[in-house]
């Protein structure tokens, strides 16, 4: 029964002016950085002497521009991503919407689901659409694209997380702004806990490491797919996808 | 159809229901009649699987509302008090929304939407974005997204609130039509409405069930006959006199000339007495002459207030 949530969901953010302004933006930027790392990588392979200063004889466009191109895609969806989710049950609570769906013979768990994968839709969608930067590079360049399709497989995996994470920070509130800003602070943190604290020696470094995110997309960014990367962010997704669904089952007890 | 027993809500430190007891059989309307924070609302989201009780027992067609919510929520439409509409839809793709989450098949669900829209008069906004109907039509799409699955039970809090007077008229006309092939809860405050759709009526008072009942038995439980009209020739210092000498009168509380037609005066009398034999006993001793008595039925007003006010109502003998 996830179903008709999912249609419901994907139409109500695809007539939300919303979606199409963060849509915009995230273009912008990505083109913007990805044609000036471009730019960059043809004026420095270009200059031999620039790249004998810069130590890079062997520079090529994968380690230049394809880990870049993921690493600002994956730092963008941190701002994306939670300017999406932030509606998705907070709003159905606020504008008391919920308490109608609540009462139709459908499981917390479908309402979940469909509202994930909606999201996770809109997302493919924009990923699917910065392909285009890999198709323009592969035409005048040669990227190793088994480093694209796992850097591709490693940026899904990601989003999953994020949007877990997204739905866990509206379901605890009513209030949009806060849960943007609840999931946007906790995905941060995620994501630099491994940069500030892994140089700590000892089990403080180790947990630290374990728990960043960004420790995680480094490999998929070599084109090497990790088991651990991967039980990383699927347990991540479920981890929020579970306290998302108890918040929902315990707000029934609550009100 | 509908079973509630012993039902106990408690919201930290509030209670909001207590030992809530009553059925609804099968096709009947109940009238859920109570004060404003009486219990009605919570009592309701616990029958629509909103909310589970703290303790107790309700099932809805046979079906436990905790254990099997989910079977009891395809046999139900909810009309809560209050309640939120996706404002970026219309009207119809709405109803075809209800439809598809309530298992509605895909074959029957534009006939059901017509239905509904038909029944509830929504014809001319079916169309239109919810943003932009009237608070009435809210109301009604809020009707017609309960009515949309064909549900066995109809669980309708308060569902004319914030109608004008026709509308009023045609959403009564609407549940009414319902009697007998759909087993109805309906809470309102307004007590015409009771008596014009319901069966039967359960006051809910300070979270309690008081009474449950026809408006007739309720009368006859309140303990008294009410109040009665005698309608006597002769002199009426001497009828006043004769009425108020019979023990069981509480006070003779108007009187009115008829001329031709004698002295018709009003009684109240005491709680739990029938002194009609008294009376005419009194008039023919006083020399006057009896021409009608009768009794004056307790107004379902007069239970309501009466229960409000905490009076206890025996129970049924």
């Amino acid at each position: 029964m996830w179903y008709p949530i999912y249609k419901r969901e994907l139409k109500a953010s695809l007539h939300s002016p919303v979606i199409y302004v963060l849509a915009g933006i995230f273009f912008f930027l990505m083109s913007y950085f990805t044609l000036g790392m471009m730019t960059e990588f043809a004026d420095v392979y270009a200059d031999y002497n620039m790249r004998q200063m810069y130590g890079m004889e062997n520079m090529n466009v994968t380690d230049w521009i394809v880990r870049g191109f993921f690493g600002l895609m994956n730092f963008l969806m941190l701002f994306m991503i939670p300017l999406l989710t932030m509606r998705l049950f907070a709003e159905e609570r606020r504008n008391r919407t919920y308490d109608l769906l609540v009462t139709c013979p459908v499981r917390d768990g479908d309402i979940l689901i469909g509202k994930f994968l909606a999201a996770l839709t809109i997302i493919l969608a924009l990923l699917a659409v910065c392909f285009i930067f890999p198709l323009l590079l592969k035409h005048y360049s040669s990227p190793e694209m088994p480093v694209v399709f796992a850097g591709y497989f490693g940026l899904l995996l990601s989003v999953l997380a994020y949007i877990a994470f997204g739905i866990f920070a509206s379901s605890v509130t009513e209030n949009q702004i806060i849960s943007a800003f609840l999931s946007f602070a906790g995905l941060l943190f995620f994501y630099l806990i491994g940069d500030v604290t892994s140089s700590q020696e000892g089990w403080k470094g180790a947990v630290a490491s374990a728990l960043s995110i960004r420790q995680h997309t480094l490999s998929f960014a070599k084109g090497v797919i990790e088991l651990r990367d991967v039980f990383y962010f699927c347990a991540f997704t479920f981890i929020f996808l579970f306290l998302s669904l108890e918040i929902l089952k315990m707000r029934r007890w609550r009100t | 159809m509908i079973e509630v027993k012993g039902l106990t809500k408690i919201y930290g430190r509030t209670v909001a229901i207590q030992d809530v007891s009553f059925s609804v059989a099968k096709g009947e309307i109940l009238g859920f009649l109570g004060p404003n924070g009486a219990g009605k609302t919570t009592t309701m989201r616990i029958l629509t699987g909103h909310t589970p009780p703290t303790s107790g027992i309700a099932s809805v067609a046979g079906f436990d509302v905790v254990t099997e919510s989910l079977e009891v929520r395809r046999r139900i439409g909810y009309l809560p008090e209050t309640f939120g509409l996706y404002e970026d839809m219309t009207v119809d793709t709405y109803l075809l929304f209800m439809a598809e989450v309530k298992g509605v098949g895909r074959e029957r669900r534009k006939g059901r939407m017509q239905a509904v829209i038909e029944e509830t008069g929504l014809s001319s906004c079916a169309n239109r974005l919810i943003r932009n109907i009237s608070k009435g039509y809210r109301q009604r799409l809020g009707l017609a997204q309960a009515l949309i699955a064909d549900p066995e039970v109809l669980i309708l809090d308060e569902p004319t609130i914030g109608l004008d007077p026709a509308q009023i008229r045609e959403i009564r006309t609407l549940i009414k039509a319902f009697m007998g092939q759909k087993t109805i809860l309906l809470s309102t405050h307004i007590l015409a409405e009771v008596t014009a759709i319901c069966n039967r009526i359960a006051i809910i008072n300070l979270g309690r069930i008081a009474v449950v009942g026809t408006p007739e038995e309720l009368s006859r439980r309140l303990g008294t006959v009410g109040r009665l009209s005698v309608l006597a020739a002769g002199d009426p210092v001497r009828i006043r006199h004769a009425i108020e000498g019979v023990a069981a009168v509480r006070s003779v509380l108007k009187s009115e000339n008829l001329h031709e037609g004698g002295h018709l005066f009003h009684v109240d009398v005491k709680k739990g007495s029938d002194p009609r034999k008294d009376i005419v006993s009194a008039l023919v001793d006083a020399g006057c002459n009896l021409l009608e008595l009768t009794t004056e039925g307790v107004s379902l007003e007069d239970v309501y207030m009466r229960v409000v006010m905490g009076e206890t109502i025996k129970p049924e003998t």
